[in-house]
């Protein structure tokens, strides 16, 4: 790598929030090294040693660090394992919701007119139709499934995306290289894919960051709901949904880990987001 | 003005038919409601007989159709598991919901913007670091766990509140807070960014040069600007608010209409997840417009959109 | 700065406020008064449930019923078959017709005396459940008189008084002639007069239930003033508020809630036997190629599990079980019971040609949507070479499969919840994907045309043998339904178990004084 690239990456590493950084890739490095990580089998347990507390607790043991759930396994390993699947779910749903979203949001914004409109209604009714509920809803219909979450999760979000693409394109429109573009006589899909979709790249990136600890919230309520992800895959909405009992029940191990786990991923995803917000683009405050 | 009116109402109509058309189709896929209430090994007479008195046996448009004939007169069909037309269940339920999410938004909105305002004024102090990290810590918790913790904390330890139901000002107090701390980060950071960019304006410096008091110029010229986009940003979320009461609703046993309707989604009832989910979209969609022409009115600029 | 000391200033109003708005919460913490029982229940009412006519099978449907109304026969801490508004019945030998006596001198809420026109009438205006059924073998009820009524059927109907009880139909539960014609079938639904030790106060459906105690009951009045039904979804919510004293029995609290209740010393804890048995059914049985079709490899699949570690953790207090039939009916049959041994379960593999084991296709566990359970049994069946696939579906789903019979190949747990073991067979030879061999079916052809009680216990035995001789299903276990009892509850309220799991007869439960 030339020295060029290493300042450059000095100069980016000075300026992101570093701990929300590093706590994110630690957490992806974790969901790719799984399966040298993990102790046990995440998903078979011995019900004879259920619910023991983590190791250094009375009754605790150091093979189980974080001690056993309900059905005997291993609260580490399900930890571990589940940040591969948290991980997974959240970012297939958010790149399909950005693809989807943003495709719909530039063909609405460049081409104008009915095509405007046409995407535009679908869009507000996609807003208008409570989330959750919704969601609920096409869970219990499609099935359980790791893959049927990704899709309602993807075919939900996709309205914020379009709105905003739809705006920006809209502003670009009218900027003068694209008007350049335009009298060269470039073609219409060159112009978009060329010219537009590089400069809304930046907002899509913004609004993905903080879409995703959306995302995973929601699929910790669905999940919650029984309608997610669906046992036994380790999960960490699915650990908090099948501890919860636990709590007042003096199991907090239970779920503690896995609200921490949960908590640490989305509020590095949300520092990181707001920073990109505020670096990138002072325009986008207002999106909220 | 009035065109726009009329074009943002016709883009309403056209919202809400759109609404109906995805919600009919969702609820109709899937395995036959019918099966769900009839005794098992229960013959196909039997089943047919069911499906008779709840229209399935017609055509899809023609049900369709039927079900559009029928919402209009506010009719939504009778539930399959209760007994009782829908629109009886719906409105009995109704109050609770909206006591839940009016309130949850007071709530929200009242540390959100107390936070954003301490922030917008540079204060240092314990206050305002606290505020903060409270609003941040709100948006990384699922709000039924926070909802857990409340019991465990207010309910089971201290003995200080009612651990679930419906009834009194004490049984609102944690679901409200459970479903509105999610949002307060949002209001926080809205109204910090907004306030300065205000406060900075040509605007305020006028009022200053007057001679206005330093809380009337905050107070009454800044804030108030500076909170119409809070107040935007609050009727987009009242959806998220709406969908999130669910969870909530369960943990409490709060009996609104997330609960309903998740009871609906379970039983294949789905002449009320329909009525319910249909419901909340027009009242989201008639909101936005509202806020729409609001907004068309302060500022002329918008109505040539 | 002025605004600071304004804020300030406000903030502490704030807060003093809340502090004194703290003490008016204490009010709350009050435990109901006397005469008054709450009960924090997981189960949705129905208005639906609240009419015998439009009552379904599940048992919580019978919760209403038990409550406001009365039958003919109902299941009682006496027996099965107990008496009830019907002091005594005779059956003709051909099974055709049938003929109640009527209790003399049995009020209504609204004060009407029942009769025999009201058995008459509630019998022809049944819509719920098989009632096609009943209605198509029907040929005539008539009142002989005010305190008798005949009964004819059109073929010998063995079965009829089966059929009355809970789980069947809701055929024999009486309603009052005058008023629900007078109200109408929705006036009725809207509130209910029966015959039962409680009069109905109010539903929110899908929130709760309300009645109060009827000092004219013709078995006795009521020790409870009123009772009071939450419908609490949440099991976490629910033992709260027992723990708090918010309500006095709280109903289903399994795995870490069991855990959790065993911990507690204030709440006893109560396991109804609820009346249904869990079986895994291998349904690739069926298809000739399956390795399921070999009954070695079947019998190999119930060897693996251990049945008793799953009962300690899932469903305490239940065994094990080998059959499917119900402590107390007369005409089930019970094996001994199958021993863990994952050791000959594997030479009984070998031996039918699976040395290695086999992948055995898809299981869906559907249980109540409590699916531990079946997890576990994967991993015992994987631990003996027995590879599944665990597919969750939710019921609805399930019995959309299983009725159009997609299922074919699959293993599933399924749960007869049919009050006797002649419903349970029923079920289990009827479904869309289901099968059945030969000799069988033709037993219980006869079984079912036949009229003499000693026939019909000798050819369903008999069917029951081969069943297990087969075994056509793996038995698993009975199932309960662990309750938190709290202190003002006297005794035990479940006295009509297995079949009614949840406080009955309600006129029976007390308070401790």
């Amino acid at each position: 790598m030339n020295p060029e690239t290493w300042r450059w990456i000095r100069e980016i590493w000075s300026r992101v929030p570093k701990v929300a950084v590093i706590i994110l890739l630690l957490l992806i490095v974790t969901a790719f090294c799984a399966d040298f990580l993990a102790l046990h089998d995440p998903e078979i347990g011995d019900p004879r040693q259920r619910l023991l507390p983590p190791a250094w607790e009375t009754g605790g043991r150091w093979t189980f660090p974080l001690g056993t759930d309900t059905m005997g396994r291993d609260v580490l390993s399900r930890l571990i394992y589940g940040s591969r699947v948290s991980l997974l779910v959240a970012f297939s749903a958010v790149i399909i919701a950005g693809c989807l979203g943003t495709f719909l949001g530039l063909m609405a914004g460049f081409f104008g007119g009915w095509v405007d409109q046409v995407i535009m209604r679908f869009t507000d009714a996609w807003l208008s139709i409570p989330t959750v509920m919704f969601g609920v809803l096409m869970a219990v219909i499609l099935g359980p499934g790791v893959w049927n979450i990704v899709i309602i999760l993807g075919g939900t979000f996709w309205s914020r995306y379009a709105r905003v693409v739809r705006g920006e394109t809209l502003s670009m429109k009218t900027r003068d290289f694209v008007q350049l573009a335009r009298i060269a006589g470039c073609g219409k899909s060159r112009i978009i894919w060329k010219h537009i979709l590089p400069n809304v790249f930046n907002s899509v990136i913004t609004l993905s960051s903080l879409q995703i600890g959306i995302v995973i919230v929601v699929e910790a309520s669905l999940t919650f709901l029984g309608v997610g992800v669906p046992p036994p895959k380790p999960a960490w909405g699915l650990m908090l949904s099948e501890g919860r009992g636990g709590l007042l029940a003096g199991y907090w191990w239970l779920i503690v880990f896995p609200g921490v786990a949960i908590a640490l991923l989305v509020t590095s995803f949300n520092v990181i987001g707001d920073w990109l917000r505020r670096y990138l683009d002072p325009f986008y405050r207002n999106i909220g | 003005m009035k065109r726009y009116i009329i074009r943002r109402f016709i883009f309403g109509i056209v919202v809400v038919w759109i609404v109906s058309v995805m919600i009919f189709l969702a609820t109709r896929i899937g395995p036959d409601p019918a099966l769900m209430i009839a005794s098992p090994g229960a013959d196909e007479a039997e089943l047919n007989s069911i499906r008779d008195r709840f229209g399935l046996n017609e055509p899809l448009p023609v049900q369709y159709y039927i079900f559009i004939k029928k919402a209009l007169r506010a009719d939504f069909g009778e539930s399959i598991y209760y007994g009782l037309p829908v629109a009886d269940i719906v409105w009995q339920r109704l109050p609770a919901t909206l006591m839940l999410v009016g309130t949850a938004k007071l709530i929200s909105l009242g540390f959100g913007i107390l936070a954003g305002v301490l922030a917008a004024r540079r204060r240092t102090g314990w206050t305002n670091n606290f505020l903060r990290w409270f609003s941040f810590l709100g948006l990384s918790m699922p709000n039924f766990w926070i909802a857990m913790l409340l019991i465990l904390i207010f309910s089971v330890k201290l003995k200080l509140l009612p651990t679930g139901g419906y009834g009194t000002f004490w049984h609102l107090l944690m679901p409200a807070f459970s479903l509105g701390w999610y949002f307060s980060a949002g209001y926080t950071r809205l109204t910090e960014s907004s306030l300065l960019q205000v406060l900075n304006s040509e605007y305020i410096k006028l009022c200053r040069v007057k001679g206005l008091t330093e809380l009337s110029v905050v107070g009454k010229h800044g804030l108030k600007n500076a909170l119409i986009p809070v107040v935007t940003l609050a009727g987009m979320n009242v959806v998220l608010m709406i969908s999130g009461a669910v969870a909530v609703e369960m943990v409490f046993a709060w009996p609104g209409l997330g609960l309903l309707m998740y009871h609906g989604a379970i039983y294949r009832d789905f002449n009320v997840v329909q009525a319910v989910i249909l419901f909340i979209s027009v009242f989201m969609v008639f909101m936005n417009l509202a806020v729409d022409i609001l907004y068309a009115y302060l500022d002329p600029r918008i109505r040539y959109d | 700065m002025e605004i600071e000391r304004i804020w300030r200033s406000r903030k502490i109003m704030f807060l003093t406020l809340l502090v004194i708005l703290q003490f008016g919460s204490f009010a709350v913490s009050a435990a109901p008064p006397e005469g008054i029982l709450k009960q924090a229940i997981h189960w949705s009412f129905s208005s639906d449930w609240l009419d015998p006519a439009t009552g379904s099978f599940p048992i919580p449907a019978y919760h209403p019923l038990y409550l406001f109304h009365d039958a003919l026969l109902k299941p009682m801490p006496e027996g099965l078959y107990t008496p009830s508004l019907a002091e005594s019945w005779t059956t003709s030998p051909d099974a055709r017709v049938y003929e109640f006596k009527i209790r003399k001198g049995v009020k209504f809420h609204n004060g009407d005396f029942l009769t025999a026109e009201d058995v008459v009438f509630s019998f022809l205006r049944y819509k719920g459940s098989l009632a096609k059924t009943i209605h198509g073998k029907l040929e005539k009820v008539e009142a002989v008189g005010p305190y008798s009524v005949r009964v004819r059927f059109k073929e010998p109907f063995p079965e009829f008084l089966e059929f009355l009880l809970p789980g069947a139909t809701t055929f024999g539960w009486i309603v009052p002639k005058k008023y629900v014609e007078k109200v109408g079938d929705a006036g009725f639904k809207k509130h209910p007069v029966g015959a039962g030790p409680y009069k109905f106060v109010e539903i929110v459906p899908g929130v709760k239930l309300v009645g109060e105690a009827f000092d004219d009951y013709w078995r006795k009045v009521p020790h409870i003033k009123r009772m009071e039904f939450y419908n609490i979804p949440e099991p976490a919510t629910r033992l709260a508020m027992v723990k708090r004293g918010e309500a006095d029995i709280a109903t289903l609290l399994q795995g870490v809630f069991y855990e959790d209740l065993k911990k507690t010393p204030s709440l006893r804890m109560l396991a109804p036997l609820s009346p249904v048995r869990w079986i895994a059914y291998p349904a690739a049985q069926w298809d000739p190629k399956s390795p399921w079709a070999d009954p070695r490899v079947r019998l190999a699949a119930s060897l693996a599990i251990d049945r008793q570690t799953l009962a300690d953790v899932h469903m305490p207090g239940c065994g094990p079980v080998s059959s499917i039939g119900l402590e107390g009916d007369p005409m089930a049959v019970d094996f001994p019971p199958y021993p863990y041994d994952p050791e000959k379960a594997k030479k009984l593999l070998a031996e039918a040609g699976y040395p290695k084991g086999f992948s055995a296709g898809k299981f869906y566990p559907y249980q109540g949507g409590y699916w531990p359970y079946g997890e576990q049994i994967a991993t015992y069946w994987k631990a003996v070479g027995i590879t599944v696939e665990t597919v969750l579906l939710d019921k609805p789903a399930l019995l959309a499969m299983r009725e159009g019979g997609k299922m074919k190949g699959g293993i599933f747990i399924d749960n007869p919840t049919s009050p006797t073991i002649g419903g349970r067979l029923s079920t289990l030879f009827s479904g869309g994907s289901y099968g059945n061999y030969p000799d069988i079916q033709t037993l219980w052809e006869q079984y079912r045309k036949e009229t003499s009680p000693k026939g019909r216990k000798d050819l369903i035995t008999r069917i029951q043998k081969l069943i297990y001789e087969r075994t056509m299903w793996i038995p698993l276990t009975s199932t309960n339904s662990p309750a938190a009892i709290g202190p003002r509850v006297k005794g035990n309220p479940y006295r009509i178990q297995p079949l009614i799991w949840f406080t009955a007869p309600f006129e029976d439960v007390e308070l401790v004084h």
